[in-house]
């Protein structure tokens, strides 16, 4: 009882970890969007904005696609992970890695995989590409959190008489709540600020917010009707959070970590999660099967024509080596790794409101690039153009992430660890090193992959900044698609299957 | 610490805001040993191209290139003034008027032109022993029901191209009639190029369902430089009355700091050897007479003497509203 | 020589530690006893600065340490669960407290295996904390908290949980490695018995 009340009173964690994330987040992401805001926002334009008709009902779509893509991500997603963070079965590694690989990959390769597989396009398909792209987050936010569940404790519960579905309410579900209700809420934002896929899959009619910043802004030249929608949009999403906030706080009772079962032995077990699972790969993998369909078969019969002349390194038509594009969207990949992963370290390490850093998913990736662009233009702060500053973007639109997905692993970090440690002489700082980031390291693997996957796949803020030279592969990508001639489209999807081939081995080992 | 962050940010903030442009006045270059050129994606000089030039000026060419023509034009715009390169290379005649209204180039000159046109498939007609349309009314005859793909005006280049055609050819009072027979007949709306052609197009790689396409006027010549296996003649042709006539500027923005170096860089676009490296690196036609076309274009390649144009001042001011319209009708 | 003087340590409105005094002379043991959930636990935390005090302070020989952070302390705990450091060693546990007083390795090694013969457990030097008994832990726990010589050693229920023939063991082992190294020693347990037999003094808890 005593020992309950202490827990809610101990001496505070250092609050200098703070500094650096702060400044960060500060220079790269507070300053140019509220320069963007300050620059272009007029009230009056927003109140225009909210008795436009045609805009409320872009407003309401995207509101209500959002939902359901939500609702159905969670529907297929859950179950697969029940089955992968309980069980190891032939194939979980491969599953796994098909499961989350298409978060990395750029709304054109899923997009095409999809209309190649149904030729139709509307809400069911853009659903469709929202769970394919989403069931990524709920298996890499939920899924360490469920295999923590102590099986010892569910054993218990039986043993008492509670009925399975007992057990999962009252000892898993109370575990699992805070991150379903993260992860549900990150896929809601992610489906929410859809642009790729609404723009690729929804046909001219179907139209999110953020697809129509960007044409606002971009296309038609009103900046101030692309704020004013972008402040709506912060607005609903804020809203959302801040809905979420209590269910979302994480219980902080450590349980010990349980590797995954192996299979039971009885056979009505066995076929369950393996269903499941199955059930879940075909769903994601058919769109990334139909981009490896499309780059061998040409005009009908199959040709490796394509692929021989990646690997001879010319991409038709683009100035850039096949090598020069996957060695720049590598490097920017690990740039951007190493700058987040350890900002996110210093988040969860000191007891920070996370409303801060998730600031970067509540703002409109255009408003970002705006920002950027307007921000940064006078010396000794010029920095639009440099090269580093694509990974920076990178790292800021992915540390909410990252930040999520290391907060179950630091949270389960027993306080009485660090307790030993101070009596044993160590500083906070010292405990930090060699306490906490040993007992990390595996949270902090995957949040490096998490991060470069976040890099490999980034379309959005850092299409306004300008490259020179540098291309990335969804660029190239994207390129390579947008030409005529049967030999540059061909070129575009080898990249987009090799894309889709990589990431599926890197996730499976992740 | 919630004072230090707000302090901390504020400060930022100001810092920023308040530092003001440089503009630079003086006719001295910066940066005497590079130049930087601004383009959209796209845009793939020929390799090499800018040798001849580094080696009279003693500067090297740094091309930065950042989304497509609508995203390039946005940003410079936004910029305007404070420029992140010294030559634009572009600005195309549907958005002429708009950068004009910034300032945004000190001058500017037009280095190439296209023409966006319908394209068809010749192999789905000629199989089915179909006569290919001819004309923008054909196009909405019971015939080529269901057969052809458009894009969305408001995010695609050629989209845009192919509704101000219509415009310029049946007036800016009778072209929404026309769209709603096309609408009644079929006609399929892609968000952008890339999946109209590479995806719901038949001639191409995508082997879609479609055979009509709006795309450009030298896409026939690109399907055989860059055919699978090699072909001689293009599988894809033009319907030539459709065209529509599409110029692309290339000038010096306001407020380079190269700004002798951003002339002799326009200089050297608008000579000779450039011109002509042109056609089969960005499938566009030259304006320099002296010029030589590769053969590949004056085969296949088309550009109609009397494509439509439209004044660029008629179409800055009504745009918007024709893209309102056009959204009303079709959607 | 440890003194607490007057501390008290309350959450909110609730008193949990209320104007508790008492002294251990150096090298001898005193036990505090009381029944589970009264705030013993906490009394130990607030004496080596886990946790705020309201009211009083601690001194150890002639210095106040009240306002010291735990790591500068030089008090050493023996906690309840034990919290060994689960990705380390054995050894490594035990040579933590060392590498922070920068000891040269080789000292360092000697030091641990000094403890390790103490408490009878060369022969796991290496092993992983995960594979250890119950009983092991604990011995291992107390190893690693002596190393680096603490001025005072805090021990929490060192003895609970285990079986009697482990209990027993470990309690006569206890009771020798303290008097050998002559720590002073703060220990709590809600066993009468156990108090007798380690402690040269016991210190009932208050409780209202």
């Amino acid at each position: 009882m005593a020992e309950l009340m202490e827990r809610h009173h101990l001496v505070s964690k250092t609050k200098t970890l703070l500094i650096a994330p702060v400044v960060f987040l500060s220079v790269f992401f507070v300053v140019p969007v509220a320069n963007t805001f300050l620059r272009y926002f007029q009230f009056s334009e927003f109140i225009d904005v909210l008795g436009n008709q045609s805009l409320r009902s872009v407003a309401w779509f995207s509101l209500w696609q959002a939902i359901i893509s939500t609702l159905l991500t969670l529907v297929i997603a859950l179950p697969a992970t029940w089955a992968l963070s309980r069980y190891t079965f032939l194939g979980t590694r491969i599953a796994r890695g098909i499961l989350t690989a298409p978060f990395v990959l750029p709304a054109v390769v899923v997009a095409a995989g999809v209309l190649a597989i149904t030729d139709s396009r509307g809400v069911a398909t853009i659903i469709w590409a929202h769970v394919v792209f989403n069931v990524s987050v709920v298996l890499r936010i939920v899924g360490p959190r469920w295999s923590m569940v102590n099986h010892r404790l569910e054993n218990g519960a039986a043993t008492l008489g509670a009925r399975p579905s007992h057990t999962f309410a009252l000892v898993v579900w109370p575990h699992i709540s805070a991150a379903v209700t993260n992860a549900a809420t990150l896929v809601f934002i992610y489906c929410f600020t859809s642009f790729g896929v609404i723009t690729i899959l929804g046909g001219v009619s179907r139209r999110t917010l953020e697809s129509e910043i960007f044409t606002q802004a971009v296309r038609l030249g009103n900046t101030s009707t692309a704020t004013a929608l972008a402040v709506l949009q912060a607005v609903i999403i804020g809203a959302v959070f801040f809905i979420t906030r209590r269910s979302s706080r994480p219980n902080s009772t450590s349980l010990h970590v349980s590797s995954p079962q192996p299979l039971h032995t009885k056979p009505r077990h066995r076929i369950t999660p393996l269903l499941i699972t199955a059930t879940a790969v075909l769903i994601v993998a058919s769109p990334l099967l139909a981009t490896i369909y499309r780059s061998v078969v040409v005009n009908g019969q199959v040709s490796l024509s394509a692929w021989r002349s990646f690997f001879s390194g010319a991409l038709p038509a683009l100035s850039v080596s096949t090598q020069s594009v996957i060695f720049t969207s590598l490097i920017f990949a690990t740039a951007a790794a190493c700058i987040c992963v350890p900002l996110a370290l210093l988040v969860t390490s000191s007891s920070a409101p996370r409303a801060l850093f998730s600031l970067p998913l509540v703002i409109s990736a255009a408003t970002l690039g705006i920002g950027l662009i307007i921000t940064f233009t006078t010396s000794p702060y010029e920095w639009r153009s440099e090269r580093w500053l694509i990974p920076v973007i990178h790292a800021v639109i992915a540390l909410p992430l990252v930040v999520r997905a290391l907060e179950p692993a630091t949270q389960a970090i027993p306080r009485s660890l660090r307790n030993a440690s101070a009596t044993l002489g160590a500083s906070p700082f010292i405990t930090w090193v060699r306490v906490d980031m040993p007992i990390l390291k595996p949270a902090i693997l995957r949040a490096t992959g998490l991060s470069m996957a976040v890099s490999l796949g980034e379309f959005g803020a850092t299409s306004f900044l300008s490259r020179s030279g540098s291309t990335t592969l969804p660029i190239a990508i994207a390129q390579l698609l947008g030409r005529p001639g049967v030999a540059t489209q061909q070129a575009g999807f080898v990249l987009a299957a090799l894309m889709v081939l990589v990431t599926v081995g890197v996730m499976s080992r992740a | 610490m919630k004072f230090l962050r707000t302090l901390l940010a504020t400060s930022f903030v100001v810092a920023i805001t308040a530092c003001t442009s440089p503009s630079s006045n003086s006719p001295i270059d910066a940066t005497p040993n590079e130049v930087t050129l601004l383009a959209y994606d796209a845009f793939t000089p020929q390799e090499g191209i800018f040798d001849a030039f580094t080696a009279a000026t003693g500067a090297k060419v740094k091309v930065v290139t950042g989304g497509d023509s609508g995203v390039l034009i946005s940003k410079a715009i936004l910029t305007a003034g404070t420029p992140e390169g010294d030559v634009l290379w572009g600005l195309d005649n549907t958005l002429l008027s708009r950068a004009q209204k910034v300032e945004l180039l000190t001058s500017y000159e037009p280095v190439d032109t296209g023409d966006i046109c319908v394209n068809y498939d010749k192999q789905w007609f000629a199989s089915r022993n179909i006569a290919p349309p001819t004309s923008f009314e054909d196009l909405t005859l019971p015939a080529y029901k269901n057969l052809l793909v458009v894009q969305d005006p408001v995010a695609s280049s050629p989209g845009l191209g192919f509704l101000l055609g219509t415009i310029a050819h049946f007036g800016v009072d009778k072209w929404q009639n026309y769209w709603k027979s096309l609408k009644e007949n079929g006609a399929r709306v892609s968000p952008d190029w890339t999946t109209a052609y590479t995806i719901d197009f038949s001639g191409s790689s995508g082997k879609g369902k479609y055979p009509l396409v709006v795309s450009y006027g030298s896409s026939p010549p690109a399907e055989v430089l860059y055919a699978e296996k090699p072909i001689d003649t293009p599988p894809t042709a033009v319907i030539e009355s459709t065209c529509f006539r599409q110029t692309e500027y290339v000038g010096a923005l306001r407020g380079t700091r190269n700004p002798n170096l951003a002339g002799r860089l326009i200089s050297y676009l608008l000579d000779v050897p450039f011109q002509e490296s042109m056609p089969l690196s960005l499938f566009v036609f030259p304006v320099n007479k002296k010029a030589a076309l590769p053969d590949l274009f004056t085969k296949f390649a088309v550009a109609p003497k009397n494509s439509l144009i439209l004044d660029p001042v008629e179409i800055e001011k009504n745009r918007d509203a024709w893209l309102n319209s056009w959204r009303d009708i079709i959607l | 020589m440890l003194n607490v003087s007057n501390l008290s340590v309350a959450f909110g409105n609730n008193v949990i530690v209320d104007n508790v005094s008492l002294v251990v002379p150096t090298g001898e043991t005193l036990a505090i006893t009381g029944p589970s959930g009264i705030g013993k636990t906490t009394l130990l935390h607030a004496i080596c600065g886990i946790v705020h005090t309201t009211h009083g302070t601690v001194h150890i020989d002639d210095s106040d340490i009240t306002t010291l952070p735990t790591h500068k302390r030089g008090i050493g705990l023996v906690s309840q669960t034990g919290d060994l450091f689960p990705n380390m060693t054995v050894s490594q546990n035990i040579e933590f407290g060392l590498r922070i007083t920068r000891m040269p390795k080789a000292d360092r090694i000697t030091r641990v295996n000094e403890l390790l013969e103490m408490v009878n457990l060369v022969h796991l030097a290496h092993r992983n904390v995960p594979e250890l008994s119950g009983g092991e832990a604990r011995r291992i726990a107390l190893a690693r908290a002596l190393a680096p010589h603490p001025r005072v050693l805090l021990l929490d229920e060192p003895l609970s949980g285990l079986d009697q023939t482990t209990h027993d063991e470990l309690m006569t082992d206890l009771s020798r490695v303290l008097k050998q190294t002559a720590t002073t020693a703060l220990l709590v347990t809600h066993d009468h018995s156990e108090a007798d037999f380690l402690a040269d003094t016991t210190f009932v808890f208050p409780h209202k």
